[in-house]
């Protein structure tokens, strides 16, 4: 239990910041700039500048940050020493980490979803809490592999920001080789925001979840924490 | 936990790329004593104490804590139950005050004695409301001796422990380890300060370029080693030394200083013999015992 409290207490500034700046950019956006929109529909306004746009951007960015983790960033504290000096596996120090990890990612893509009920009356309009909710799931599905992925790195490469860094380059990556490669639906930054199809610029929640592919991309972000917890358990520190 | 001796390696080995860190190095720690572990910076004792606690794998050879496998994981948990360790740095989180750290450490061990770690952290007036990341060193390196202390570890294993500490803290820290020694503790501790070593430990073992050169008692280096400086009226004649007991011939013009380990008695008579002009015994110091190690594995 006292991991879970350890690993709350490392990440709790990156959280805390991360809900802050996510409810800061909603209220902006919501109270804010929407009354200088006037030719878009409010719900659109919300799809295109929260869910997609420089909301997911930010999304993502605080997500890359929520994943830096790992012993590596530990020895760079100075800490590691007296961290694996606990009678506990290496395996358990970095499952704590990844599920408070996840428990916060969790409670970041919900965070829109409730936050623009309420700015939304606020604004005397409404946005529908099944898309908001629909979108908070494609947020949680696809920042758990941002997620994983900014993890690994941090796993694997040694400086404070280099995994950050490293796994912002691997979304770019990401996208240009589906857009090149065409399995576009592979593309994370296009799914977290419901643009499923090449030509869509806009989301769009009306059919149902594309849950094979949703899947697929758990399935990859779990690969990663796997991977991540195996080169722990034999790295030198 | 069985096995006679707290700490065992055989041939234990680190290689980073070509460099040897630590270069089959066989060493006994026996129980219940206070070990010094002595060596030059970059001799390989922090590696080793790295490898010890499962920091870092081993390149070649096995070790044994308290008669557990270092580098067997299950093993390394059952190890880090009864032995604590203070490391190199010192650092603790930061982000926890010193009460929470004292309460998250407890959570992790049965044993752990509330009353020592209220008795440590009064004497070392720590502030539990203070952030870790406030303290000053001494104030860190007092803390993780009180983390350390307060389970009533088999085995206590510490890094260069009184590195940044000020006199009366350093004062502090001996006692404390003497004591712990008292209660059954073996302490095992590496350090550049031969005084901090030859006041408290009750052998030492010093290390070189990754190797084990000298494994000693103490008493027995006070009773037994002896630098023997011989006076001669013409050059010394060195060859006739080479006798048993003799570790080394240092030859200064017409001075000649014998270092030994036994057989003084018949290293002064052959002097005598040679027609030295004056034969003085002195008792030596560790840090000579060191200096004197250490260039001869050189």
């Amino acid at each position: 239990m006292m991991l879970f409290y350890k690993a709350w207490r490392e990440s709790q500034v990156r959280f805390l910041s991360a809900a802050v700046a996510l409810a800061g950019w909603c209220l902006c956006l919501v109270v804010l700039f929407r009354a200088h929109v006037t030719d878009q529909p409010y719900d659109v306004w919300i799809n295109t500048q929260i869910f997609d746009g420089s909301g997911k951007e930010l999304f993502i960015v605080v997500i890359i940050f929520l994943g830096l983790g790992g012993l590596l960033r530990e020895r760079a504290h100075h800490t590691a020493a007296f961290t694996l000096a606990l009678p506990v596996n290496r395996e358990q120090l970095i499952a704590s980490q990844i599920a408070v990890g996840l428990a916060e990612l969790a409670l970041l893509a919900l965070l829109p979803a409730l936050l623009i009920q309420s700015l939304s009356a606020l604004a005397h309009q409404s946005y529908p809490i099944t898309d908001a909710l629909r979108f908070s799931l494609l947020r949680f599905v696809c920042g758990a592999v941002i997620f994983a992925i900014s993890f690994f790195l941090s796993v694997v490469l040694r400086g404070e920001y280099t995994a950050a860094v490293g796994c912002y380059f691997a979304l770019m990556v990401d996208g240009l080789g589906s857009n090149w490669l065409h399995p576009y639906r592979t593309n994370l930054l296009r799914t977290i925001a419901a643009r499923w199809d090449w030509g869509a610029y806009v989301p769009d929640l009306s059919g149902p979840l594309p849950w094979t592919l949703l899947s697929i991309i758990i399935l990859i972000g779990l690969a990663l924490f796997a991977a991540s917890i195996r080169i722990t358990e034999r790295q030198n520190l | 936990m069985g096995d006679d001796y707290a700490i065992e390696t055989q041939n234990l080995t680190k290689r980073y790329g070509r460099v040897e860190a630590v270069s089959g190095l066989n060493l006994k720690v026996s129980r219940h004593l206070v070990t010094g572990f002595l060596g030059r910076n970059g001799a390989g004792k922090s590696t080793t104490i790295k490898m010890l606690l499962g920091m870092t794998r081993p390149s070649a050879g096995s070790g044994t804590l308290l008669g557990c496998q270092i580098d067997n994981p299950k093993e390394s948990r059952e190890i880090r139950r009864h032995v604590a360790c203070v490391g190199e740095d010192k650092e603790l989180y930061g982000y926890m005050t010193v009460e929470q750290l004292i309460r998250f450490t407890a959570s992790f061990y049965q044993d752990w004695r509330p009353e020592t770690a209220q008795r440590l952290r009064d004497r070392f007036e720590l502030p539990p409301g203070r952030k870790v990341k406030n303290l000053s060193k001494g104030m860190r390196t007092k803390l993780a001796l009180l983390l350390a202390l307060a389970r009533r570890p088999e085995l206590l294993i510490l890094d260069e422990p009184s590195e940044g500490l000020d006199p009366v803290s350093i004062e502090d820290l001996l006692q404390l380890l003497v004591a712990a020694a008292g209660e059954g503790t073996s302490v095992f501790f590496s350090s550049h300060q031969i005084a901090e070593v030859e006041r408290i430990a009750d052998r030492v073992c010093i290390i070189d370029h990754g190797k084990l050169v000298a494994d000693l008692s103490l008493e027995e280096m006070r009773q037994d080693y002896r630098r023997i400086t011989l006076g001669f009226a013409s050059q010394p004649p060195g060859h006739d030394f080479d006798i048993r007991g003799v570790q080394q011939i240092q030859t200064n013009g017409r001075q000649m200083v014998v270092f030994a380990n036994q057989n003084i008695d018949a290293i002064v008579e052959r002097a005598r013999s040679l027609e030295a002009v004056s034969v003085d015994v002195e008792a030596v110091t560790l840090r000579e015992v060191f200096l004197e190690t250490v260039k001869e594995a050189q």
